[in-house]
């Protein structure tokens, strides 16, 4: 990647900051947690990443986690996924689900990737990422709380076989930087600014594709 | 010791060398809350309780400890419950290639207490059995605090701690929902040690022996006596309850002799637990005088041989020695200072007579003489 481009972004505000050494030629990926629907505040990751990559970014929706955290069925999940398929359509982008990935290369020993991984990542590590409101009610959460962690890492694992970086948003990078410890592919990463609300997000998005209105952009959507 | 005074080494070495199967008692007593007291009342709640016994190749019980759980495991089994064995081998820790000797020869022995009532599982291959859903479940039981601390310093004390630690617990609460546990029995403090449905029998950590004098190729037998005359003297009763356990009624005599002779009660619990495990009193008492003969630097070919001939006193075989003239032998007869070293309790008598070849008589501090009938 040439350094201008990076050093554009950062001095645009496109770019917050970089974590890890940035690939000169990225290959990115964005890690989406399907928790809900397809939300407005994965455009500003979209756009950067087209804008960087200079094609549409790979996106990993890690299906696994959220439906074990909202104690979801797989059916019930699959509402959700089909949501995400079709939004990887409309942006253009390939898609993975982490359910998927698992399968495919763990089969039916997905905890033994996961015990692990959970042997190389240290209990105080773990403590730096939780976020800062977790922390204060610290004595109240279960320990499955270490799941969270855990399975995004695994998750990240998988991406580092597809792709060299990923666009994250302000609150991931503490994962980002554990994973660098773990990993033996680690993935830099690419900072999105803090976005407060969506009038942020809409001028954010109106603001790259005015700075690059060369690059592939996302197709048409109701909120671009 | 006055002969007068209740000798534990008679109850000791007269106890049933393989203890009663009295459960209820038994068990009852080692249970931990919430069973505790209460043990038949829930026993009888499934027939045959299921027991978990979790094995890890990185925390491997001690040689006393092995013995406990053999033991513990084989009242279990000859009660008519099942024992389930879940190995965490080094597959589990990814290193295929590592083996453990001591922790294979612990397992066959475990499986040769009985084939049809105890399983032994893989963790390994268990894991392929419990989803991330189910593993999801078990944490949210936990408190994370309770697991890593809180408050200041917590980061620092954690800092060497894997997660691997937290997800364990998860997973080996997981496993013994899915296995339908009752009883599981731990080695040293558990974590989790309160549950509804679950009984949780800990068994105290019981350091490894110090100081083991044994030369290369001590056996089995040998290694056992050494390992208990070396335990440290507040670990004595939980081996004797945890090894030994037949009544209450011992364990006053068994605190009484450990204040008034430590090293003596160890070598006769010693003595007990090799004939529990290896053949009977005979082997115990040869265990104890070979470990004896080790202590002292000497084989029994050391020992100054003394011809004891039919009809002699004890008193007129040493005396034929000349190593002492008769009146000191008289005296030293009279304070007690004449001793069998395979049973050194118990002074003995000038017209004694009951010696067999081999036997290592003790005069005062000086003098060990190795009697030939």
């Amino acid at each position: 990647m040439a350094q201008t481009l990076q050093a554009h972004l950062l001095q645009q505000g496109l770019v917050s900051h970089t974590v890890g050494a940035v690939p000169k030629q990225p290959k990115l990926a964005i890690v989406i947690w399907a928790k809900h629907p397809p939300r407005l505040d994965n455009a500003p990751l979209i756009t950067l990443a087209t804008i960087i990559g200079n094609q549409k970014p790979t996106i990993y929706v890690d299906d696994t986690a959220a439906r074990v955290f909202c104690g979801r069925t797989v059916q019930e999940q699959e509402f959700f996924n089909n949501q995400y398929r079709a939004y990887g359509q409309q942006h253009g982008c390939p898609m993975f689900f982490s359910s998927e990935l698992y399968a495919q290369y763990f089969g039916d020993d997905v905890l033994g990737a996961l015990f692990e991984l959970a042997a190389r990542t240290s209990v105080s590590r773990f403590m730096r990422c939780l976020p800062e409101k977790k922390t204060t009610i610290f004595d109240t959460l279960p320990s499955s709380e270490t799941m969270n962690m855990l399975l995004e890492l695994l998750l990240f694992e998988q991406v580092s076989r597809g792709c060299n970086a990923l666009v994250v948003r302000h609150f991931t990078q503490g994962i980002v930087l554990s994973h660098q410890k773990v990993s033996a592919k680690p993935l830099p990463a690419f900072v999105v600014p803090k976005l407060e609300d969506d009038a942020a997000i809409y001028g954010y998005v109106a603001k790259a594709r005015k700075l690059y209105p060369d690059a592939v952009h996302p197709a048409n959507t109701t909120v671009l | 010791m006055k002969n007068s005074e209740p000798r534990l080494q008679d109850k000791l070495y007269s106890l049933q060398v393989q203890p009663p199967l009295q459960s209820a008692h038994y068990f009852g007593r080692l249970f931990s809350e919430p069973w505790g007291d209460n043990w038949q009342k829930h026993s009888k709640r499934r027939r045959p309780l299921r027991i978990i016994y979790e094995l890890d190749v990185l925390a491997l019980p001690t040689l006393l400890e092995r013995y406990s759980i053999r033991h513990i495991l084989r009242q279990f089994v000859d009660s008519g419950h099942k024992v389930d064995i879940v190995v965490y081998d080094h597959i589990w820790y990814g290193n295929a290639d590592l083996t453990s000797a001591i922790m294979d020869t612990f397992v066959a022995s475990l499986q040769a207490i009985s084939s049809s009532n105890i399983t032994v599982h893989a963790a390994s291959d268990l894991r392929k059995t419990i989803d991330v859903d189910t593993l999801y479940a078990s944490l949210e039981m936990f408190l994370l605090k309770d697991m890593i601390g809180s408050g200041k310093g917590m980061e620092k004390k954690n800092s060497s701690r894997s997660m691997q630690d937290i997800l364990r617990q998860g997973f080996s609460l997981a496993l013994w929902q899915q296995l339908k546990a009752d009883v599981v029995l731990t080695c040293g403090p558990a974590f989790f040690k309160s549950h509804a449905d679950i009984a949780f029998l800990e068994i105290p950590r019981l350091s490894e022996a110090q100081g083991v004098n044994s030369t290369q190729g001590a056996t089995e037998s040998q290694l056992l006596f050494e390992a208990v005359v070396n335990i440290p003297d507040q670990d004595l009763t939980d081996v004797y309850c945890y090894m030994v356990v037949t009544d209450d009624a011992h364990h006053g005599d068994l605190a009484a002799m450990l204040t008034a002779q430590p090293l003596e009660t160890k070598k006769q619990l010693a003595t007990v637990l090799a004939a529990m495990h290896f053949g009977g009193l005979e082997e115990g008492i040869k265990v104890r005088q070979a470990f004896e003969a080790v202590i002292a630097g000497q084989s029994l070919d050391d020992y100054l041989p003394v011809a004891f001939l039919p009809g002699m006193t004890l008193f007129d075989a040493l005396a034929s020695t000349d190593l002492y003239s008769r009146s000191e032998l008289r005296r030293l007869f009279a304070g007690g200072a004449v001793r069998n070293i395979a049973d050194p309790t118990l002074p003995l008598q000038p017209d004694h007579r009951d010696i067999k070849h081999n036997d290592v008589i003790r005069i005062g501090k000086k003098y060990r003489l190795r009697m030939c009938v």
